[in-house]
Parts: C-alpha cells; structure tokens; sequence
C-alpha cells in the first residue's frame, strides 16, 4: 500500500460531517451523568460491603472466642466454692485479714488490750463453717498433741548427789 | 495529550473522576462518531444514536476497562459494534414486516467492510500516530494547526504524518489479511 493510497483511504473514510454540536454535548451530558450516578452506587455499594465485611468479622472473632472458652460448669455448681476446693484453701472475708494485720500491730507496738480486741473483732468475722472445722480439728489436733507430749514424755528421777558430784569429778578430772 | 495523559485520564475515571471522563469524552468522540457513521452505513441518526449508547455505556463500565488488553479507543469501538448489532437485530425483526427495505440494508452492511477496517486500525496504531492521523483527516486541520497544538515544527509533524501513514499501511495491511 502506497503512501499516496493511504491517504486517499484516510479523506474517503474519515473526512465528513462532524457531529452536530447539540448531539455532542447532549451525549457529554447524558454520559457524564450515567457516569455520577453510577460513580456513586458504586461507592455505596462498596461502604455497604465493607460494614457487611466488619459485622462478619466480628461475628466470627465473637463466635470464635466463645467456641475456644472452656465448656460450661453443669447446673448449680457454685463457681467461688468450687475454686476454693481446687486451691485447698479456705475463702475469708477480706475485713478478718485487716483485723488480723491491725492486731499483729498493735502486739508489735506493745498495746496488748487493743490488740486482744482486734483478734476478738476478727474472729466474728470468722465464718461458721470454718469456726465449726476448726474448732473440729482444733480439739482433735489437742488430743493429738496431748497423746503425743505424753508418749514423749519419758519420766525420770531427779538427779540425785551422788550423780551430779560424779559428773563433776569426771569433767574437772578429779 | 499524550499516551501517559490517557492512562491516567482512564485511570482517575475508574476512580470516578467526572474531570477525567470529560477529558475522555472529548479525546474520542469525533473517532468513535465517525467509525459509527461508517458502522451504519452512512445513516447519522443510527449513528448517533450508538454513539449516544457508546459513552452512556462506556461511562457505566470504565471501572471494567483493563488497559493491558486493549487501547481505550479499541474498547470503545468494541462497545459500538456490539451496539450496532443489538439496534441491527431491532430493526431486522422490524424488516421481516417490511421486506421491501431489508435488501437496501443489506447493501448497506455490505459497503461497512473497508470503513470499519480503517477505523479498526487507527485503534491499533501507536498513540502518537493516531492522534496525528485524526488531526488531519478526521478533523481536517492544517500542517501548521497541528504543529501548533502539539507545539512541534512543521517538518517535524510532516516526518511523523509519513511514519504514520506507514504504519497505519502495514496493520491495515495485516487486518485485510486476517479477515
């Protein structure tokens, strides 16, 4: 194909009438506001994903967390005498121990009346049950200790003179 | 303009830009009229009728416009023969009452082949070659008007229309031979 033919193709085929001036600017204006308005369903289509996305996420994230919790205790099991059981200890209301801790001080501090009154006021506090057990195994661990102190206890003369001189004699030499 | 300004004139419309849409409107739409007077066989009221459908559906589907598979305007040339069948196939069904007309149309296709084929290719060509092309053929302005506006010499758009003509005969050469 000739330069020349190409040009000759390019008038036959592209030269003409332009388009009218109305029917262009009617298409920008009927394109550019199929253009808005489609810009913006887009964009609220795309806001309206993303709080669909967040509110997934966080069902999931909750789900999740609730799925990776331990199973729950069965009925009426009490969650606080349950956790007491399994440490072994003995649950006291936190007033006692400040009682305690202020008759501690005033033992250190010499007042011995104040400090017989704060143990007193502590053990009000004392729950039932514990003062029961206690007291329980306070009278069997006396026993206890009274049985043992009397297997121990080996009864024996009183040392007599003679004894004593002999001990002196053989430490000095004599 | 420039390649680069296209890309990011097409680029800032998908983001939504109406700047950048307008910018895009008036780049192509002499083209993109033109090669729809040639779809239609010289009818301008079907021509402007796809062209209306062109931008309109154009402006609805840039954010689906990927530059790595074609240029802007094979795009929307794309738009205007799928257009163009779909008003064809309309009247056709109308022409099946009217056997008269449908044989006068039909010439009409058959004359379509080379128009739709020049237009095919200045789409293919290189940015540079087209827009030159476009200026003096499409919109008829002088060697001086366009070393103007594109702020070369004369001689310089002179070489560039010549390297253009080239170009614009070897794919149109390979269009021809592909079809």
């Amino acid at each position: 194909m000739e330069d020349k033919d190409v040009d000759v193709q390019l008038n036959q085929h592209l030269s003409g009438d332009p388009p009218r001036e109305a029917f262009r600017q009617e298409a920008l204006r009927d394109s550019t506001a199929s253009f808005i308005r489609i810009h913006r369903r887009r964009s609220a289509r795309r806001r309206a994903e993303c709080a669909v996305a967040a509110v997934l996420i966080a069902g999931i994230a909750f789900l999740g967390g609730r799925l990776s919790a331990p199973p729950p205790l069965p009925g009426n099991v009490d969650i606080a005498s349950q956790a007491a059981a399994e440490s072994e200890g003995v649950a006291v209301p936190g007033e006692l121990l400040e009682w305690l801790d202020v008759a501690r001080l005033f033992g250190r501090l010499g007042m011995q009346d104040r400090m017989a009154r704060a143990v007193e006021h502590a053990g009000k506090l004392m729950p039932v049950d514990i003062i029961t057990s206690e007291h329980r195994s306070g009278q069997v661990f006396a026993e206890h200790q009274k049985e043992h102190t009397e297997s121990m206890s080996i009864p024996s003369p009183p040392p007599s003179a003679e004894s004593i001189s002999q001990i002196l004699a053989q430490s000095l030499g004599d | 303009m420039d390649a680069d300004s296209e890309m990011f004139a097409v680029y800032a419309a998908q983001k939504g830009s109406e700047w950048a849409w307008r910018r895009l409107f008036e780049w192509h739409f002499d083209g993109v009229y033109r090669f729809c007077v040639a779809l239609a066989g010289g009818r301008t009221d079907v021509a402007e009728e796809v062209t209306q459908q062109v931008f309109v559906v154009a402006s609805q589907r840039i954010h689906r416009f990927d530059p790595r598979r074609a240029g802007f305007r094979a795009w929307l040339l794309g738009i205007a023969k799928n257009r163009h069948m779909t008003i064809r196939t309309r009247e056709q069904v109308k022409e099946r009452h009217e056997e008269s007309s449908a044989k006068e149309h039909s010439e009409a296709f058959a004359r379509e082949g080379p128009d739709l084929q020049v237009h095919e290719t200045l789409a293919r060509l290189p940015y540079r070659y087209r827009v030159v092309l476009e200026a003096k053929y499409l919109r008829g302005l002088s060697l001086k008007e366009i070393s103007s506006n594109n702020g070369a010499s004369i001689d310089a758009v002179e070489s560039l229309l010549r390297r253009a003509r080239a170009d614009f005969a070897r794919v149109y050469e390979q269009i021809r031979s592909l079809e």
